[in-house]
């Protein structure tokens, strides 16, 4: 009986399912990053604010549509209008395509946010929020052959820098680490 | 050769079966399906008299977008004419996030009713979960929405932007005052949702 190649099949398994996940990968790792410091910053849009100083009409709480233009054309925002309302007595907002303006109708102070989606971390990030099920499926797929890239990369190299020198010290070190993590938390 | 006629026409008999019974079915499915929607359209401004009859069944809904959740963008808030009565629509599982870019837009959502009861235990509960998480981290999110984007904070968010701690001492105190020994908060879980398009207010 021919004697079964394993350490052939083995290279095989994990270069192609290596290849075919590069992109997964990468979608995966920087959303990590991205969605890991959510406390620190937005990962899905830039936002961009400065702050102006409006003259307003007397009676602001009648501030009609026709006022609101002449009062974003001071600003320069009157061509991105979408509505106005008064949250309270004493704002008045405006959505703006990509931001809004928020007045202070008691100082005529007001504050421009303008949103803008990141490149690339909006969408890996959309990605990672799992946006349907067939990318549940997909992302599932690619979480199994995580570990089977693992598993295989394990094998990869005989002798001093294979599982049984070099790669048994640092398998148990990244498998000690995560422990050490628990122990603390 | 026999053997061969067989299989052939046992796999004809088969396939016209499964073509039989798909074609007969086909009318009293239509009928159903043209039975069942009858979904009750909802305004904002009656939102808190008429959502209490609805819990768990599908509803339409049709307001303005004053704010969508920057972070994951799970949940957005509508309004009509008064701005204090603001409406909270979360995703459903077919929609992974509202953009921002829908604040100030005016947007039919179908959904259903989702209540959260909110009582002591809740309270006690969420209290644990901030501590917590304050020994983990002493920071603040940026957006003002301290410790409500996990857990019992991110369910009882209604909107209003208050710190967390600030927020359950209110709640507690308006169970305090009620009758029921809980706090009701419905909410609009959005499987689907449009658009309309002003163009007159594109410039």
């Amino acid at each position: 009986m021919a004697k079964i190649k394993w350490r052939k099949w083995n290279r095989a398994t994990h270069r192609d399912f290596g290849y075919f996940f590069v992109g997964m990968s990468i979608i995966y790792g920087l959303s990590g990053i991205a969605l890991n410091h959510m406390r620190d910053w937005n990962p899905n849009y830039t936002i961009n604010t400065r702050e102006v100083v409006v003259d307003l009409p007397a009676n602001t709480l009648a501030i009609n549509e026709a006022q609101v233009f002449s009062i974003l054309e001071t600003i320069g925002e009157r061509k991105g209008f979408k509505k106005y309302y008064f949250p309270n007595e004493s704002t008045l907002k405006v959505f703006l395509h990509g931001g809004s303006v928020t007045f202070d109708l008691t100082s005529g102070n007001g504050f421009v946010e303008k949103i803008k989606k990141r490149p690339v971390f909006y969408q890996v990030n959309f990605l990672h929020y799992n946006p349907g099920i067939w990318w549940k499926y997909f992302s599932d797929i690619f979480s199994g052959a995580l570990i089977l890239l693992a598993i295989t990369g394990l094998f990869i190299l005989k002798g001093k820098n294979g599982i049984k020198g070099r790669g048994a010290w640092l398998t148990a070190l990244g498998i000690i680490i995560p422990i050490i993590f628990l122990f603390f938390y | 050769m026999e053997v061969k006629m067989i299989k052939r026409l046992l796999a004809m008999f088969v396939i016209s079966v499964f073509l039989v019974s798909c074609g007969s079915n086909s009318g009293p499915v239509n009928e159903e399906k043209v039975a069942e929607v009858e979904i009750p359209v909802l305004s904002i401004a009656n939102f808190e008299d008429e959502a209490g009859n609805y819990i768990g069944e599908n509803v339409i809904i049709e307001g303005t977008v004053v704010h969508v959740c920057q972070h994951g963008g799970k949940r957005m808030f509508l309004i009509d004419e008064d701005p204090d009565v603001r409406i909270k629509i979360t995703v459903g599982n077919d929609i992974p996030s509202f953009e921002v870019e829908l604040e100030g837009s005016e947007v039919v959502v179908y959904g259903f009713i989702d209540e959260l009861r909110i009582d002591e235990d809740y309270l006690v509960q969420w209290e644990a979960e901030l501590a917590e998480e304050s020994e983990m981290t002493e920071e603040e999110d940026g957006e003002g929405h301290q410790g409500q984007h996990n857990g019992m904070g991110e369910q009882a968010d209604q909107g209003e932007h208050v710190e967390a701690l600030e927020m359950i001492k209110e709640y507690r105190d308006q169970i305090a005052a009620s009758e029921k020994g809980y706090l009701s908060f419905l909410s609009i879980v959005c499987n689907e949702f449009e658009e309309k398009l002003d163009e007159t207010n594109i410039q």
